[in-house]
């Protein structure tokens, strides 16, 4: 690598329907000494204009899955492995190459890979008016634009959004808004420039359960408008099921199922997405049945042992197996993939 | 917005005012407080001393400060005196006029204060951006232990140390505000230089504790701003780093030492006293010093009086810096 010039370069490609693919990525985080897995080797694909949803518990590395892609995880945190973007020029670049903060991630941030968080009210600093704000992104990535056009586009995507009185809210501060608003403010902002990818990190966890469904029907509008693929990040199963077509479970670090939302939904192959869907309240169901709970906590990823990492929690744990080895990625239908012992033992 | 704040500045200045008004009743009603008028008192020490001060001088100063008049009269002519002629009264303790003495010392005390805290800022700010960016580095190391030692070295130590050095080297203890021939000579710029000269040491006495404190406190401040939300949301858009350092994190990270700007310069005023003594400097608070031990009432309370209203301008000042810096202290400010 170090010897290599830039044109030489590796050529990297993706097929024609694929936005974003990742593989066996990892992301090790340093703290007071020890190193922490919080990413073990994963693989995501991302196809044009979908949704693609990322689901499991707190902790389980989605929103350091998704920092990874858009290259903001703090600078204790350590990568391996291939991201591999396609821009909107067509060419295909690994992402993990690119500096975290140097000139050509930034040119991509907020121009073709954007992000919304868990907490819009966070998400601003509190100095700056909202229209100082979000006319940044413009100027950033158009340097021949002036301010004038910069809040003409900002007025346009704030209409867009649904925001009432753009012209006035242009000039308020954060504090002046409500939740909701700055969530739509924020989407507003990361749109402008018509991102190819939107990653969302629990876009409505931090909202009241209406601005919740305005806001992702809000999101689905916008990317039918704008012709987008979305990571979707939660741990709320029924927006998976409103939102997405293919869905990641992920558990400790590791994808433990991927698949269709039909196929995740209908046909859980693995033992923990059966017990994330038992978890989740239905409006259907008996009053009188209790909500399932996922017996013990998620271990935290610190010298992991070569085991599946569910073992200590799984029901359906085989001694002997999935305590001695890592499980192999079966493919157990078309596009439909689990990581657990109880599928393809033959090839143990 | 701009009306609204223009409001907020007018109504802060009334309440100020008014602090003033009472805050100077407060001063007159001490300086009245010592059983007996100080002139009865002054004559009759000097009397005792075996002076004799002629009745004219007595019937003089009766007048101008209506001495024999009821408090409010006194008051009044006191206020008066103040406002239209600049007069604080009479100093009995020096002789002259309050006013005298304080143009003597008031000078160099306010050099020695802004000189101190434009150290104690240009220095402390940027060092604490500089260990927070650079977090953990060899130069946050140095820096941070040089802040805690700064810390714990008690001031009057590191001014003798100082003074020792100094000798050492230019075999001048640098006592004082000037050089012997500087010492009466009239106001030029070799004297200016020679005053600067001499505050080096008391502004490294009394400017070092501050400036390591507020390193530290930058430095927090700065670390803290740098892990928000707002830093990942303006890294996510494509904001450069250093934009999002300068623009967005030192600018909140200043917020709360900007706005005791107004406040460090009264601790900074009041904090050159022990310092002054150490340092055999003659600075207001020195002065003010020996006024009280003395009793001598109007330089006591001029002095009083001129320290209220510098901690009032100063509330004053860090008030309205604050509704200015920080839009949401400006909405609470205004509405509330
Ligand atoms: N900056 C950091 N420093 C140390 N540990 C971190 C850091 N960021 C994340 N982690 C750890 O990495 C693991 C994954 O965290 P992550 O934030 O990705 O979880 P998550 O799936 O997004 O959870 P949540 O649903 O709570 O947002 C956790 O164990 C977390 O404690
Ligand atoms: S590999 Fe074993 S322990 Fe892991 S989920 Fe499958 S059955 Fe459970
Ligand atoms: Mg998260």
């Amino acid at each position: 690598m170090l010897f290599q010039k830039k044109n030489e370069q590796k050529r990297y490609s993706l097929p024609d329907n694929v936005l974003l693919k990742a593989e066996d990525l990892r992301v090790n985080i340093k703290i007071d000494g020890a190193v922490l897995n919080a990413v073990r080797g994963i693989d995501l694909e991302l196809k044009s204009c979908e949704t693609l949803g990322l689901v499991g518990e707190s902790g389980c590395g989605k929103s350091v899955t998704s920092k990874e892609v858009i290259g903001i995880n703090p600078s204790n945190c350590s990568s391996t492995g291939s991201i591999l973007f396609k821009r909107k020029d067509g060419t295909v670049l690994n992402l993990l190459e690119l500096e975290r903060d140097g000139a050509e991630y930034r040119a991509i941030r907020g121009n073709e890979i954007a992000m919304i968080f868990q907490e819009p009210m966070t998400a601003f600093s509190p100095l700056y008016t909202i229209g100082n704000q979000m006319s940044e992104i413009i100027l950033i990535h158009h340097p021949e634009a002036t301010k004038k056009d910069a809040k003409e586009k900002i007025i346009e995507m704030m209409k867009l959004v649904g925001i009432a009185n753009p012209e006035i809210r242009f000039d308020q501060y954060p504090h002046e808004f409500s939740g909701g608003m700055l969530q739509r403010a924020l989407i507003a902002m990361m749109l402008s420039n018509e991102p190819d990818l939107l990653i969302a990190d629990e876009p409505t966890t931090a909202l009241d359960v209406t601005i919740q469904a305005q806001i992702l029907d809000l999101m689905k509008r916008l990317q039918s408008e704008l012709g987008m693929s979305i990571l979707f990040i939660t741990h709320d199963l029924g927006i998976v099921a409103s939102m997405c077509q293919r869905v990641a479970v992920m558990y400790l670090g590791e994808i433990v199922e991927f698949g269709s939302v039909r196929q995740i939904f209908h046909n859980p192959k693995h033992p923990y997405t059966g017990n994330l869907l038992r978890s989740l309240p239905r409006i259907d169901s008996d009053r009188e049945e209790k909500l399932y709970a996922i017996k013990g906590v998620v271990p935290v990823p610190v010298d992991l042992p070569e085991a599946c990492g569910f073992h200590e929690r799984c029901e359906q744990c085989m001694e002997g197996i999935c305590d001695k080895r890592f499980p192999p990625v079966i493919e157990v239908e078309p596009g439909h993939f689990v990581r657990c012992a109880l599928y393809g033992k033959s090839e143990g | 917005m701009k009306s609204e704040f223009l409001r907020f500045v007018i109504k802060k200045f009334l309440i100020m005012v008014l602090t003033v008004f009472l805050i100077s009743l407060a001063v007159f009603y001490i300086i009245t407080l010592p059983p007996g008028d100080f002139l009865t008192n002054y004559v009759g020490q000097l009397q005792a001393a075996g002076e004799s001060v002629s009745q004219e001088t007595i019937d003089k100063l009766k007048a101008v400060y209506g001495l024999d008049q009821p408090f409010i009269v006194q008051y009044w002519k006191w206020v008066t005196n103040i406002v239209f002629h600049g007069d604080f009264g009479y100093s009995f303790l020096w002789k002259m006029p309050v006013t005298s003495v304080i143009q003597a010392y008031i000078v160099p005390t306010i050099v020695l204060s802004l000189v101190t805290m434009l150290f104690t800022y240009l220095i402390s700010i940027p060092i604490g951006i500089y260990s927070a960016v650079h977090q953990y580095s060899l130069g946050d190391y140095l820096f941070t232990s040089i802040g805690f030692i700064g810390m714990a070295v008690p001031n009057f130590l590191l001014g003798i140390i100082l003074m020792f050095i100094a000798f050492k080297l230019t075999g001048d203890t640098m006592l004082g505000f000037f050089s012997a021939k500087y010492q009466t000579a009239p106001w030029s710029l070799e004297k200016f230089i020679d005053l600067l000269k001499h505050c080096i040491i008391p502004i490294l006495v009394i400017g070092l504790m501050n400036t390591c404190g507020l390193m530290r406190t930058m430095r927090s401040q700065m670390l803290d701003e740098l892990s928000k939300n707002y830093t990942l949301a303006a890294r996510a858009k494509g904001l450069k780093m250093r934009v999002i350092r300068y623009k967005y994190c030192v600018r909140a990270a200043i917020n709360p030492i900007a706005a005791s700007i107004g406040w460090s310069l009264v601790n900074i005023f009041t904090g050159t006293t022990i310092v002054a003594i150490v340092l055999n400097l003659p600075s207001m608070g020195r002065v003010m010093y020996d006024a009280l031990l003395d009793q001598d009432m109007y330089l006591a309370g001029s002095w009083l009086f001129l320290m209220a209203i510098m901690t009032v301008i100063g509330t004053f000042l860090s008030d309205i810096l604050l509704a200015w810096l920080d839009p949401r202290a400006r909405k609470e400010y205004i509405q509330g």
